[in-house]
């Protein structure tokens, strides 16, 4: 019995890591712009999907394949702020979330379009035998998937504070104007931060895809539980964003392993729910924050 | 409601009236569905408009409400043999009590918190749908649920349903007109125009936010208990995610700021998949490009395109003068 | 001088935000029925009194009590219905609204009717309508604006703008009137005729405490000022004492203070 808890305790993380990856990802944009960004969810996808191709269809080997995916999604990132958010004069909150939700439609289709409609796999990175632990069994992929997680928290906490490009954005997000009076270019902060969300969440999918596949609608409920992740975090709170990723995995494999399988999903969703009522700033949150912010 | 709202209605009533008349064509049952189909997803849409438009929140779960007011009709018909004008309002009082559930602690915060929380609880919402079974008969879903019957009056047939729904949805646009020209629909647009001197001058935003919410849920749920007296049949896809967003859609593309808004986005968007048959799956491309271009360069909706024609040859005229 | 009672009493009263001790240990208050001034220097605090006093934001602690009872900690609408209504510094008009909507507005809390009445338009509804119409009407004649009604609000030029909030907030019928620099972009006349008003709706019972950086109007109307400087009260009395007090002259060291 407790191999089994273990065994979804192990689960928990690695699925964890993919919601604080999207979360993280959320909290970078929404740091920067204050927009929700409901296309969060097919950053992800497209990671897993372009990788899928690189690899399969183009042959590239795997050390290649990943930063160039990751560069052809960071560039899609690009291409959603430059063509639906720069153009826009003074776009109210609700507008932006909406453009957003349209984005992740139009990724979606697009998506479809290029791979149709079935799951594709990917090869894991160091081959898919199982290392026991304590009872259970760990994927390799999985310790892939946990460790490049916590790596990526480490580079961007010193990304935010260390550099000065880092320190610029962070500058937006507590004050635009400013931040804009210092001669920071808020446009090419919120541009970059659109770039590096979509770089974290192509990481996310590629890491993810050889453990759970990948299929071109997958995007919507990654984004619901990132989302999730980043509110039981605390939104804007990097270190939520991981609290709250891995809190929600586990809830999710633990209650689909001991209580049903069925409402797996669910589960996420209700915590998601409760913290909202609860404690809507989230365990690292703060409320003056969640209040001062505009929308 | 306004001189020009009152001429609205009454020319959409004669409209509706006429229509069945003209049975020339012969996909006319055909149309006369779709066109009851409008119906049910207008009163859904109105509601929605109100709460986007006027209260300034956006519910990517409303698919959920209208699921609620059909499942709660089906099962307590269906399965329970109970009369549909007990299970009518026993859906609404379930969309209300869900709708302050849910409304009361996410709307005083900000904005996406409700869109978020609408999003997820939609999503609980058509799990439970799916995973119920010995309740809701899961994904298979379930029949026999009886049409609607007034006082001895069955209303058996297409014809029937599409003046009945449609009935009800112009009560309910009165409604929403009334209110949107009112003491309430003020205070609501006040919010928009400055919370601040809204807050300052008495108004209570998150106590009418919760009031529109609740509102639109009841109207949505009204809609989905005559849906499944129509179709008879419920099943979970038809109250799924895509329908939620294709509502915000509907309303977004139609105009926000105006209940005729939210019904030309209901009709188009029930009438476009006729029209982009030929796209098949493909069709989400179209609908997530046309809200991109609607939201991003007419922010009034298609409802606006007259004003904003107008302002465009107005202003060209007075080049060449 | 008549004894009065006050209308409004702060103690005590202290802000921190963050870091920053924007009001420090205040004590004042305002007698019934007199027009009295709040003035110094840029970030003194003024409009941080007033975001108090109306409920925008509670203090770090004091008191604020209206009327004999305690409004401390309570929000703007649980306050305004109880007879305080304001103007802000940046005019926050609801500028999609014609002007008479926006004054109907300020009736909100003088009305009740609810969703439910309006959807259905009951009798009753139609009635209230019909008298926040009537009282919206009677407002705007007041400040002057009545042949504006049908405009939309953003569209008009600021000293009517002004004109509009203050409208809109006696349409809440208060009886304590909080202005903020409401003569702030205005000309000699404009200014002129906003201080015929507030004398005006003094006589007739009204309490006005106004934020003012224009000294003649300050002097011209006021029948008492107090100063603040860095949050703290430095003065508090009749025009003519804190003109000569030499800690409001230090205070407004650079700044011109004489006037003709």
């Amino acid at each position: 019995m407790t191999g089994q808890i273990i065994q979804y305790v192990l689960t928990g993380l690695t699925l964890g890591s993919v919601y604080a990856i999207v979360a993280l990802g959320f909290n970078i944009i929404y740091n920067a712009t204050e927009i929700i960004n409901f296309a969060q969810g097919e950053f992800v996808m497209l990671g897993g999907l372009f990788m899928v191709t690189f690899v399969h269809s183009l042959g590239l080997p795997l050390p290649l394949a990943f930063p160039v995916a990751v560069a052809a999604v960071t560039l899609v990132g690009l291409m959603m702020e430059r063509l639906a958010i720069y153009p826009l004069k003074n776009p109210g909150v609700l507008t932006l979330i909406i453009i957003t939700i349209a984005l992740s439609i139009l990724v979606k289709g697009l998506a479809m379009f290029a791979w149709g409609k079935d799951p594709y796999s990917l090869r894991p990175f160091t081959g898919d035998k199982p290392i026991p632990f304590f009872g259970a069994v760990l994927m390799p992929q999985a310790l892939w998937v946990i460790g490049v997680t916590l790596v990526l928290v480490v580079l961007l906490t010193l990304f935010f504070e260390r550099t000065i490009i880092g320190k610029a954005m962070s500058a937006c997000a507590y004050d635009r104007e400013a931040a804009s009076l210092v001669g920071i270019n808020v446009r090419r902060m919120i541009m970059l931060s659109f770039m590096l969300s979509a770089a974290l969440g192509a990481a996310g999918g590629i890491l993810i895809t050889p453990i759970s596949l990948m299929e071109y609608d997958r995007g919507a409920m990654l984004a619901l539980k990132g989302f999730g992740a980043a509110i039981v975090g605390g939104l804007g709170s990097f270190y939520g964003a991981v609290a709250g990723g891995f809190l929600l995995g586990l809830v999710e494999s633990l209650g689909a392993g001991l209580i049903h399988s069925g409402y797996k999903d669910a589960m996420a969703l209700v915590l998601l729910l409760l913290v909202l009522f609860v404690k809507p700033s989230g365990i690292f949150g703060q409320i003056e924050v969640s209040k001062i912010k505009k929308f | 409601m306004g001189r020009n709202n009152l001429y609205g209605v009454l020319a959409l009533a004669a409209f509706i009236l006429v229509f069945p008349l003209v049975r020339r064509f012969d996909s006319f049952s055909h149309y006369l569905d779709i066109m009851v189909f409008v119906g049910l997803t207008g009163m859904v849409t109105m509601g929605l408009s109100l709460l986007m438009g006027y209260a300034g929140q956006i519910s990517l779960g409303h698919a959920a409400f209208y699921g609620l007011g059909g499942y709660t009709t089906g099962i307590m018909t269906a399965k329970f043999g109970l009369s549909p004008w007990l299970a009518l309002p026993a859906g609404m009082l379930i969309s209300t009590a869900v709708a302050v559930a849910v409304g009361v602690p996410s709307l005083k915060l900000r904005g996406h918190y409700l869109a978020m929380a609408t999003l997820g609880f939609g999503e609980i919402v058509f799990i439970v749908f799916n995973e119920w079974t010995a309740l809701t008969s899961g994904p298979d879903g379930f029949g026999n649920i009886p049409r609607l019957s007034l006082w001895g009056y069955a209303f058996d047939t297409a014809l029937a349903n599409y003046y009945l729904v449609w009935g009800v949805a112009i009560l309910m646009l009165i409604f929403v007109l009334n209110v949107v020209n009112s003491r309430v629909g003020r205070a609501l647009r006040s919010i928009h125009g400055s919370e601040l001197g809204a807050m300052a001058m008495g108004v209570n935003a998150a106590k009418y936010k919760v009031q529109v919410f609740v509102i639109s849920a009841v109207m949505a749920a009204i809609a989905g208990s005559l849906y499944a007296h129509f179709v008879q049949f419920v099943n979970p896809p038809v109250f799924s995610l895509f329908f939620s967003i294709k509502l915000v859609m509907m309303v977004v593309i139609g105009g926000m700021t105006s209940v005729w808004g939210a019904l030309l986005g209901a009709a188009l968007l029930t009438f476009l998949p006729e029209w982009l048959v030929f796209l098949q799956d493909f069709d989400i491309l179209a609908y997530g490009l046309i809200l991109l271009l609607i939201t991003m360069f007419l922010d009034k909706g298609l409802i606006g395109l007259p004003e904003v024609l107008y302002r465009r040859l107005v202003r060209a005229a007075g080049r060449e003068g | 001088m008549t004894e009065r009672r006050n209308i409004l009493e702060v103690t005590g009263l202290q802000m921190v935000f963050g870091g920053l001790v924007a009001l420090m240990d205040l004590d004042f208050a305002v007698p019934q029925g007199v027009i009295k001034a709040v003035i110094g220097p840029n970030g003194a605090g003024k409009t941080t009194i007033f975001n108090i006093i109306t409920g925008v934001f509670p203090p770090t602690s004091g008191q604020i009590v209206f009327k004999g009872r305690k409004i401390t900690g309570l929000k703007p609408y649980q306050i305004t219905p109880l007879g305080v209504s304001r103007t802000f510094q940046t005019v926050e008009l609801f500028g999609h609204m014609t002007v008479l909507e926006n004054v109907m507005v300020g009736r909100h809390v003088r009305s009740r009717r609810g969703i439910i009445s309006a959807g259905l338009r009951l009798p009753v509804m139609r009635r209230e309508e019909r008298a926040i119409r009537e009282q919206a009407w009677a407002c705007l004649d007041l400040v002057g604006l009545a042949d504006k009604a049908e405009t939309e609000a953003g569209n008009l030029p600021l000293g009517e703008q002004k004109a509009l909030e203050i409208a809109r907030a006696l349409a809440a019928e208060p009886e304590l009137l909080l202005l903020d620099e409401p003569a702030a972009g205005l000309n000699e006349t404009e200014t002129a005729g906003t201080a015929a008003l507030f004398q005006r709706l003094r006589d007739q019972g009204l309490t006005i405490l106004l934020v003012e950086h224009d000294m003649r109007l300050v002097m011209d109307v006021s029948e008492e000022v107090l100063v603040l400087n860095y949050g703290r009260k430095i003065a508090d009395g009749r025009p003519e004492e804190i003109r000569s007090d030499p800690e409001v002259v230090k205070a407004y060291l650079g700044e011109d203070i004489e006037y003709a």
